[in-house]
């Protein structure tokens, strides 16, 4: 059965849609990612206007970090301070983001700069996450290696403004998680995504949050910045598809219930392996896009 | 005689629906009881208004009408959808990867355009009628915004438009889709596919008898959203606060939904 979708203008299978919600729903609840780095450029492969996949793409992770939150909230693993800095520098970073899509959108140069991001930033974080669960495969074969300090101190606990977040055990200026944050708000914007695989390494490595309070901090956190991009993008460009939005979420949220099960079945490291290869796949999968001839040099789009 | 032998090829060589072979009958006796008109042609279509529901996938219009003719005349459909701004864009490669270097704004192209014909039209007319009664992707009228420069790059473009639009299936030239029966009846199909967009389309139907244009007919379809779906459209373009916060508060709940439901397993 067709539907046609009011605001993308196209008419696509349910099943697919559904589908696919499933799809990324399962491989979302597996590793606890959000999944909007797989499904914004599956969308946009299936012939989804880009604008409409990232606006969409936004309004669906409100609802996978609802429900993401909820749990991490009840065993008190969420840092609503530091949560609260995060998402003033999101809802920053994000409103920049949605200007920054328009113009890109405007100038016909958003395709390339969606690919670029994914290209680099998934590249970066793949190759990093790679490294890091070999390492930490190895390091369950040899016994006995030493633990580090909790985390080491820098330059960066020298700039002012400094607060205390009793939860996250830190004690460090607030100007550092606000920047990060609106760094993250802003290809969050251009990506379709929630940014959680960019926030959550950071959180750890760079401000030296504990490990339990990452994940629901910076669901916390996107919740916000995610409706903050469905709002605007739904009042500057009316690119936010309600229905595609939720037929994605009703697959979305019993594909991830199957994978969360699946997932108790494997290793951490194993886990993290096997998400650092997907989170590399896409990012190749775009970079031979952009450096392979395409079929046709020329190509239309309709101006609104 | 003639009336005659009308009615004998409407019921036999058409197995339409039966309200198209009543619309047909009646278009038939309207244009009998005109003997004197200078038209030699008059059409209709299955439907005159299409509406995008949604479970629209595109539709398939029939075209239908009588002509005044002989056996080897010709008939030539030009069914054109509303106008709409294009904007065309040329990738070049650009240190290793492919960008979109340049582009030309069309102002006024045709958001879907298909020429029936019952033989292909150079063999029909000569290029200077084609050009006269603009049949032909060539003869559209196009706008640039800004001219395109050098102005021997033109043709390039407008191939490129004329091809990338075919790819999507909203121009196209179907040689032999129409059907002449015994220079009195014609019939054609239309394919509409799903992304068509709403507004005003025009169908003009020229009626050719050796190499000259004996006369023209002009109808309109109307295709228009309806149900939830134009619904939807109409709030999110009208009161797109309201739409954006609802969608978020939408989300907020299904976000919860989920939690709940899945909170003992």
């Amino acid at each position: 059965m067709y539907i046609y979708l009011p605001i993308a203008e196209v008419s696509m299978h349910i099943g697919v849609i559904i589908g696919l919600g499933g799809g990324v729903g399962f491989l979302s609840g597996m590793f606890g990612v959000g999944g909007g780095f797989l499904m914004t450029p599956l969308l946009i492969f299936l012939g989804v206007p880009p604008a409409i996949a990232v606006s969409t793409e936004a309004n669906q992770i409100v609802a996978s970090s609802v429900s993401g939150v909820i749990a991490h909230w009840r065993r008190g693993n969420v840092d609503f301070k530091m949560g609260g800095i995060l998402l003033a520098g999101g809802v920053v970073g994000s409103s920049l983001g949605v200007l920054l899509f328009s113009i890109l959108r405007d100038i016909g140069q958003i395709d390339l700069v969606i690919k670029l991001s994914y290209v680099i930033f998934l590249g970066l974080i793949g190759g990093l996450m790679l490294l890091e669960s070999i390492r930490a495969i190895l390091r369950t074969r040899q016994p006995g290696a030493r633990r580090g300090k909790l985390h080491q101190h820098n330059w960066l606990h020298g700039l002012p403004l400094k607060m205390r977040f009793r939860k996250s055990k830190l004690y460090i200026s607030a100007l550092l998680p606000f920047f990060l944050a609106a760094m993250v708000g802003v290809l969050s914007a251009i990506m379709g995504v929630g940014g959680g695989f960019i926030l959550v390494p950071a959180m750890i490595y760079l401000l030296g949050m504990p490990t339990y309070v990452v994940i629901g901090t910076s669901l916390f956190q996107i919740i916000f910045v995610t409706a903050n991009i469905t709002v605007l993008q739904a009042v500057q460009t009316q690119t936010v598809d309600f229905v595609l939005a939720g037929l994605l979420l009703f697959g979305s949220v019993i594909g991830a219930q199957i994978g969360a099960r699946f997932g108790t079945r494997l290793k951490g490291e194993q886990l993290r392996g096997l998400l650092a290869l997907m989170v590399l796949g896409v990012s190749v999968k775009l970079g031979i896009e952009l450096i392979t001839a395409p079929v046709d040099v020329f190509a239309v789009e309709f101006i609104k | 005689m003639s009336a005659f032998n009308l009615s004998v090829q409407t019921f036999a060589l058409f197995n339409l629906k039966a309200g198209i072979r009543i619309g047909l009958a009646i278009l038939i006796l309207t244009f009998m009881a005109l003997p004197l008109s200078a038209s030699t042609i008059i059409a209709d279509l299955s439907r005159k208004d299409v509406a995008i529901t949604t479970d629209f996938h595109g539709t398939e219009l029939l075209l239908f009408g009588a002509v005044k003719g002989e056996e080897e005349d010709d008939i030539i459909v030009v069914f054109s959808g509303p106008q709409t701004k294009i904007a065309s864009r040329k990738k070049e490669k650009v240190s290793g990867i492919w960008v979109n270097t340049k582009t030309v704004l069309w102002q006024n192209a045709p958001s879907f355009y298909q020429l029936l014909s019952t033989r292909p039209k150079d063999e029909i007319l000569s290029t200077a009628l084609q050009a006269e009664y603009r049949i032909g992707q060539n003869y559209i009228p196009l706008q640039t915004k800004t001219p395109i420069i050098p102005q021997s790059d033109y043709a390039e473009w407008f191939q490129s438009l004329n091809r990338n639009m075919s790819q999507l299936g909203l121009w196209k030239t179907s040689i032999g889709d129409v059907e002449l029966i015994r220079g009195a009846l014609f019939r054609a199909p239309v394919l509409m596919p799903a992304n068509i967009i709403p507004g005003r389309y025009e169908v003009r139907v020229i009626h050719v008898s050796n190499g000259a244009v004996r006369s023209e007919y002009s109808t309109t379809v109307r295709v228009k959203k309806q149900g939830i779906g134009a619904v939807i459209f109409d709030i999110a373009h009208r009161y797109s606060v309201f739409y954006g916060l609802f969608a978020v508060a939408f989300a907020v709940f299904a976000g919860w939904l989920a939690a709940m439901a899945f909170r003992r397993s």
